[in-house]
């Protein structure tokens, strides 16, 4: 039970980096409002 | 009241520590999840909204041809999400009832409407695009390929919109090149000074009202 929550947090993860790297590289996702771009995802 | 910026950085910390992720880590999930849970919420409430106002449909398509736009070209921004999420409540609905009421104007003025947002639109892009914002530095070359991305993206919504004329869907046609005239005017200075009064207007009148900020 402990190793599946553990997995789908990982994926979880995964989902949020993605989503993440997707915004850093395009002006913006559809929405008004732009969080700081954090250090390790800036060029 | 909890915002996504805090339920994000809180969220993050414990997941980066389930994980082991180090800060770097922690920060990069943490904005995802605040891009994420803007985004999805900003949906919500305009689709919310919309449908409130029966006019759920045009919204959409609204909310499409402006989302479509701004991924390359950015524009005018709100200070935090909840007021991004409400700017978005009050204008796509909005624009989706005038799609709404113009689809009933006469064919000629439809037409005299279309052509005047998509050509709007396109010399906006071409002048301005991409807008972006102090938080987000982007280097020179991925400027200049979202400039590119976001012509790109304004010719095909037009091309878009020209077939769904041809195919006598006038309505959704008026909805696509409203919102993407929309987006196109967020990157006007003027748009930015808009959504700037607009942002400064809702801290002020949080303030009043809970002598705290709305986030």
């Amino acid at each position: 039970m402990k190793n599946i929550l553990y997995k789908a947090l990982g994926v979880l993860a995964f989902v949020l980096t993605l989503v993440a790297q997707t915004n850093a590289a395009n002006a913006c996702i559809v929405h008004f409002y732009e969080p700081d771009l954090p250090e390790a995802l800036r060029e | 009241m909890p915002s996504i910026n805090n339920f994000s950085a809180s969220t993050a910390k414990k997941l980066a520590k389930i994980l082991n992720q180090d800060r770097s880590g922690e920060e990069i999930l943490a904005y995802g999840l605040t891009v994420l849970l803007s985004t999805v919420s900003g949906i919500v409430v305009i689709a919310l909204m919309a449908s409130i106002l029966g006019v759920f449909l045009p919204t959409l398509a609204v909310t499409l041809g402006n989302g479509f736009l701004r991924i390359s070209s950015g524009g005018g921004h709100c200070t935090s999400p909840g007021r991004c999420n409400l700017l978005g409540a009050i204008v796509f609905p909005l624009l989706g009832h005038l799609t709404v009421q113009l689809s009933e104007a006469p064919y000629q003025l439809r037409l005299l409407y279309l052509g005047a947002a998509l050509l709007l639109c396109i010399f906006i892009v071409l002048l301005r695009a991409p807008v972006l914002t102090a938080n987000k530095p982007l280097p020179e070359q991925k400027i200049k390929r979202l400039r590119l991305r976001s012509l790109i993206t304004a010719v095909l919504i037009s091309g878009a919109v020209i077939l769904l004329t041809l195919r006598q869907q006038s309505g959704y046609a008026l909805a696509l090149a409203t919102g993407a005239l929309w987006q196109s005017l967020t990157l006007l200075p003027a748009g930015i000074s808009l959504i700037a009064k607009f942002d400064a207007l809702l801290i002020s009148l949080s303030a009043k009202i809970k002598g705290g900020d709305y986030r």
